[in-house]
């Protein structure tokens, strides 16, 4: 085992034991730390592989403003973020998890033994630096980054008009399929009076 | 070659800078907490810390209120470590490390010197005398794995990604306070975690926007590179002033000091996020803070105000030019530049923690809106408007012609001479003010006692507030 | 200048977008907003149209694009539609917003963003771009569901369709990463050249199929991942209902249109026994029957548009299993039924959005009883529109029909066409219900009864739905005609 092959199965465990806090602990909070756990050792995987600039990105983008997101709003909802333990829908969860494990495992063992036959084109030792990242990005990858732009610009104002949607518009003038239920038994029961 | 040859050759230079790096760091942050109280003190006409002292006999060291420093760490070591009964255990002490790694982590990338030649070091001539040779200005010396010679960055981490990390790793200096604000069980606690991490969140956003201009014109994201940039050219500070100022307030509420100390504003909030905290576990929030301002201060140094360099000390000597005129050049030994670079960096390091305390005691604390406004309605859009702007000058000067380029050259010499003759104005007026005998108490290592005497009060029984 | 033109239609919707959001920041009058709105929609579609009418032959420079975006006719044809729903939905918009006091200039950004997705889409010539449009229409689209955030049900509706939208955005990406595994390729031209010459790695093909093929049938809200349809269309205001069902539905379909038939296109994955028709019938079936079984026990209109909405992808689904046997025959015949849905739906909820005002909203059946005899320039379109979502003739929702169960049967397709047209038969019962409502019932006394709302915008909408119903029921050949061109252009 080389000293890549050590730092692979460091960063992986690092990444499953991240995941599996993220997913198991009760505490919300630590539920978090366990992905932040989980997105540093990607990054580092991503570091093994060359990628730099992605470990980077990885980094600022998930740990630095994703898991932060999270973190403030678990403050603000303070102690009622610990949900009670939820037994309801529990088959269909294991049975979810099962079904994804198996496709995850499909998924990977025959990525393996596609690997062999190279469909995917092979990148050179700069690939993962800025400087190559930035090039692929700004030539040939011109039109999906610029096309983007309408993706970011979609969601600032989508979060916009729903942060400012506080105000204006009544509450209650779409009435659920229940209230509509209800005032037609009403009127039910007030015609029959009249008759 | 040997792996013990190797191991010689590459891990004791960088296990040297770790040291160095660390070493400064470490000591600055100590001395910090000293010179921002002492200078708090002169700020607002008190004393200051004073009273510890090293006893040996009739032999008294007061050091001018500097011994506080190692009487606070003894006093956190051997305060009770306190811990709220309905805490958060594991995330409580969690939290004080989470927020010292990325601070120490990001010394990894801030380069504090040029790139060493080691075999340009010196030579021993047959005869036995040592030159000391000069190298080429823009040479890189090449490596020489035959006899175990490889050049030496001046930094501990030469990464692809140069800021980036930086920035990926500043990023992470929220999750402590919101940990240890969390875990606390205290209102307080969670509103100072409150603020700290939307404040942080929300500047982070400005760090990064306002560097993309300075990316623009240095061309590279690695610290190094734009640290050689400037000493050709001109500093950041020069042809980025905006970003230089943007980052500057960005990287201070970073810090979460005076005028952006809101997480832990004592006359809301007891301290904010680390009320709960004691003993070493409170001193390391404080060390981080102090330390925090010292890399925050390498960063500006690197970024804006040229690194190592000093103006017209070039890696090959000293070349005092405007654009093609040469008035002087004259070489100097690589060994001599070298020591001189690195200790031109942690001098303007140092100024610059100065000038954050100068900072931290000069402004009052804004309101909380007003620190979102400045945010985001401020500081965010001249740094949009910094990358429009940069982008403009820059596709006009590119197609402006040579005699705008040679123009361009000379303005960088002028600014460079202006930095020279500042810096040689207040050295001059430093060493002036220190030989001349002084009416007044002396300035910074002034005796508090004397001062304290003056006032009518003694050493044994000093003036009341 | 070619790849300006060539650009145009996704060009004029962001650029007039970002122009709609610096007019609502100067001018306080909120008025004009859902008309230029309207008009940038027109004038996107009808630089499509002009697109159309050069040649994409003749347009120099459009290689630069590739393979990020193709334009054919195949998206000119969907540029048309979507802005046409765009439209239509912005009209809307223009008469519902102020009557429920809702009115910000947001709705039409988003509206415009939403559609610049789905234009993206519909021209995407690889999975990168295929994605990002996705999300493009997707994000807009809950905004929009959510607009009316006051509303519980409007943010409950939005959660779910954000949440399970997202969870299928998930799966489509995860099937699109093990195409590029599989092939080396991302573009659609490049994965159909690695399919064809058979070195692409089956096992993992399928599997890529089988997640993405869940992914597309959530999008276009096909039985069983159609949970999130109701609600979501239910909170949302009706405009932005409107353009979900309408404009959302057809980028849906386009992405599924150039997916499957490029990427799953080859022999294989196109057979009955080893592809993914046999599983698209089935979803087909399930869809149409599960939806006009619901549709007809609803007690609120708009619900019933909601699953209305869900019976006719069932339909359109009966047109994508028969792309198998007759790939342009079909694919037109489910492009022309996406337009005529969209006229056909934009005017229902249109009508619905006539006929109750703030505060006397027409919600439910009771609400709209009498409406012909109280106020029939509401009742009538609204009967029109009911009856071509219906598919009787002479509108254009019967034209729709009889092109997609044509191919159906033409591809040999008989027990599903035999089913789509049952279903059909009990879809007619709740539509009727409502003209029955209308037209043959008194409101009970004292029971609240809509009051029709007064607005330009909304009437302007209903006439040119009206119109277009119409006009594409009683003369369908010429538009069938593009239809077909758009079809075969893209089959190439």
């Amino acid at each position: 085992m080389n000293l890549a092959q050590v730092f692979f199965f460091l960063c992986a465990a690092g990444t499953l034991v991240g995941a599996i806090a993220a997913v198991a602990s009760k505490n919300p909070i630590r539920g978090a730390l366990g992905l932040m756990v989980m997105i540093m050792g990607i990054a580092a995987l991503y570091l093994g592989l060359g990628a730099q600039f992605l470990a980077a990105i990885q980094l600022i983008v998930y740990a630095g403003a994703v898991v932060v997101l999270f973190l403030f709003v678990i403050m603000l909802l303070g102690p009622d973020a610990t949900s009670a333990t939820d037994m309801r829908g529990l088959a269909p969860r294991v049975l979810a998890g099962v079904l994804f494990a198996v496709t995850g495992g499909a998924a990977i063992s025959l990525t393996i033994a596609v690997s062999k036959h190279h469909m995917i084109p092979r990148v050179g030792p700069d690939f993962g630096g800025v400087d190559a990242f930035g090039r692929e990005l700004f030539s040939t990858g011109i039109v999906p980054f610029e096309l983007s732009s309408a993706l970011l610009m979609v969601s600032v104002i989508g979060a916009i008009a729903i942060a400012r949607g506080k105000h204006g518009g009544l509450p209650g003038e779409l009435k659920s399929a229940d209230e509509i239920r209800a005032s037609l038994a009403a009127q039910a029961t007030s015609s029959e009076e009249h008759g | 070659m040997t792996t013990s040859q190797i191991m010689i050759a590459v891990i004791v230079p960088a296990l040297v800078k770790i040291l160095v790096m660390i070493g400064f760091v470490f000591n600055v942050g100590a001395l910090l907490t000293w010179l921002d109280r002492r200078q708090g003190a002169m700020i607002q006409d008190r004393v200051g810390p004073n009273r510890a002292v090293f006893k040996l006999g009739k032999f008294e060291l007061r050091a001018a209120g500097l011994l506080h420093t190692a009487a606070d760490g003894l006093k956190f070591f051997f305060k009770e470590d306190f811990m709220p009964p309905k805490a958060d255990k594991l995330l409580f002490s969690l939290a004080p490390m989470v927020v010292m790694i990325p601070v120490l982590a990001i010394l990894a990338v801030i380069p504090f010197g040029d790139t060493v030649c080691p075999q340009s070091l010196w030579h021993v001539t047959k005869d036995g005398h040592m030159i000391f040779p000069a190298v080429t200005r823009l040479g890189v010396c090449g490596a020489d794995p035959a006899n175990n010679i490889f050049p030496i960055p001046m930094q501990i981490a030469t990464l692809n990604v140069g800021i980036l990390y930086v920035f990926a790793l500043a990023g992470q200096g929220i999750v402590g306070a919101a940990l240890a604000g969390y875990s606390s069980d205290n209102k307080f606690s969670l509103m100072g975690a409150l603020r700290a991490a939307s404040q942080m969140v929300s500047y982070e956003v400005v760090l990064g926007m306002s560097l993309i201009g300075a990316f623009m014109l240095y061309g590279t994201l690695r610290i190094d590179e734009m640290v050689r940039w400037q000493g050709e050219n001109a500093w950041g500070v020069f042809v980025q002033p905006l970003t230089f100022f943007v980052f500057f307030a960005a990287a201070v509420a970073e810090s979460k000091r005076i005028p952006f100390d809101l997480p832990e504003a004592e006359s809301e909030l007891v301290s904010g996020y680390f009320t709960e905290y004691s003993g070493m576990k409170f001193g390391m929030f404080y060390f981080a803070e102090y330390m925090e301002v010292a890399t925050s201060s390498m960063l500006l140094v690197t970024i804006f105000l040229g690194g190592w360099n000093l103006p017209f000390l070039h890696r090959d000597g000293l070349t005092i030019s405007f654009g093609t005129t040469t008035l002087v050049h004259q070489l100097l030994p690589h060994i001599w530049v070298t020591i001189f670079q690195v200790l031109t960096f942690f001098g303007k390091v140092l100024f610059l923690c100065w000038f954050q305390c100068f900072v931290r005691w000069s402004l009052p604390r804004f309101r909380y809106d007003q620190l979102m406004k400045l945010c985001w309605k401020v500081l965010l859009p001249i740094s949009l408007a910094n990358i429009f702007l940069t982008g403009i000058i820059f596709m006009a000067i590119d197609n402006a012609g040579a005699d705008v380029a040679a123009g361009l050259k000379i303005a960088a010499d002028v600014t460079q001479a202006l930095v020279a003759l500042t810096i040689t104005y207040f050295v001059l007026r430093g060493i002036i003010g220190f030989i001349r005998p002084s009416k007044h108490t002396p300035w910074v290592v002034g005796s508090s006692a004397n001062q304290a005497e003056l006032a009518g009060g003694s050493k044994e029984s000093p003036m009341q507030a | 200048m070619g790849l300006v033109f060539a650009l145009s239609p996704l060009l004029i919707i962001a650029v007039g977008a970002l122009l709609l959001m610096m007019a609502e920041v100067f001018f306080k009058q909120r008025n004009g907003l859902a008309l230029g709105a309207t008009l940038v929609f027109a004038t996107a579609g009808a630089f499509a149209g002009s697109i159309w009418m050069v040649g994409v032959e003749n347009l120099p420079g459009i290689e630069a694009l590739s393979p990020w975006l193709i334009t054919d006719r195949f998206t000119l044809f969907f540029d048309m539609i979507l802005c046409l729903g765009g439209a239509l939905a912005s009209l809307l918009a223009g008469g519902y917003l102020p009557e429920h006091n809702i009115d910000r200039g947001e709705f039409y950004s988003l509206l415009l963003f939403a559609t610049f997705g789905a234009m993206m889409l519909a021209g995407s010539g690889d999975l990168l771009t295929v994605f990002l449009g996705l999300e493009t229409m997707s994000l807009g689209a809950y905004a929009l569901t959510a607009f009316r955030r006051a509303s519980p049900r409007s943010i409950e509706g939005a959660l779910k369709y954000y949440l399970l939208g997202s969870f299928a955005a998930a799966v489509l990406i995860y099937g699109f990463a093990l195409i590029y595994g599989a092939t080396g390729h991302t573009d659609l031209a490049g994965i159909t050249q690695v399919m064809a010459s058979g070195k692409a790695e089956m096992p993992l093909m399928l599997m890529a199929l089988g997640l993405v093929f869940v992914g597309l049938v959530f999008k276009v809200s096909g039985v069983p991942f159609h949970m999130w349809t109701p609600d979501a269309y239910e909170g949302a205001p009706t405009p932005a209902t409107t353009y979900m069902a309408v404009a959302v539905k057809s980028g849906g379909f386009a992405m599924m249109l150039r997916v499957l038939l490029t990427v799953f296109g080859d022999a294989q994955s196109m057979s009955w026994s080893s592809g993914w028709p046999p599983a698209m019938a089935m979803v087909a079936v399930l869809t149409m029957t599960v939806a006009n079984l619901v549709a007809g026990r609803q007690e609120s209109v708009k619900r019933m548009l909601a699953y209305s909405s869900i019976a006719h992808a069932g339909y359109l689904l009966v047109g994508v299993v028969a792309t198998m046997r007759s790939q342009t025959q079909a694919s037109a015949a489910v492009m022309f039924y996406l337009l005529t849905y969209t006229v056909s739906t934009a005017g229902a909820f249109g009508a619905l959005i006539l006929c109750g005002s703030r505060g006397a909203e027409a919600v439910s059946y009771e609400d709209l009883a009498g409406l012909g005899r109280r106020h029939p320039a509401a009742a009538l379109p609204f009967a029109l529109f009911l009856l071509s979502l219906a598919g009787i003739p002479p509108t254009a929702g019967f034209f729709g029909k009889w092109f997609v169960f044509h191919a159906a049967i033409d591809g040999g397709f008989y027990a599903l066409t035999i089913i789509a047209f049952i279903n059909s038969v009990i879809g007619a019962y709740y539509y009727l219900r409502v003209l029955v409502y209308m037209y043959m019932r008194e409101p009970a006394a004292g029971a609240p009864v809509a009051i029709p709302m007064k607005s330009g915008y909304v009437t302007a909408a209903l006439v040119l739905s009206a119109i277009l119903v119409i006009a594409l029921g009683l003369a369908p050949a010429g538009t069938l005609d593009m239809a077909v061109q758009a079809a075969t252009h893209s089959a190439g």
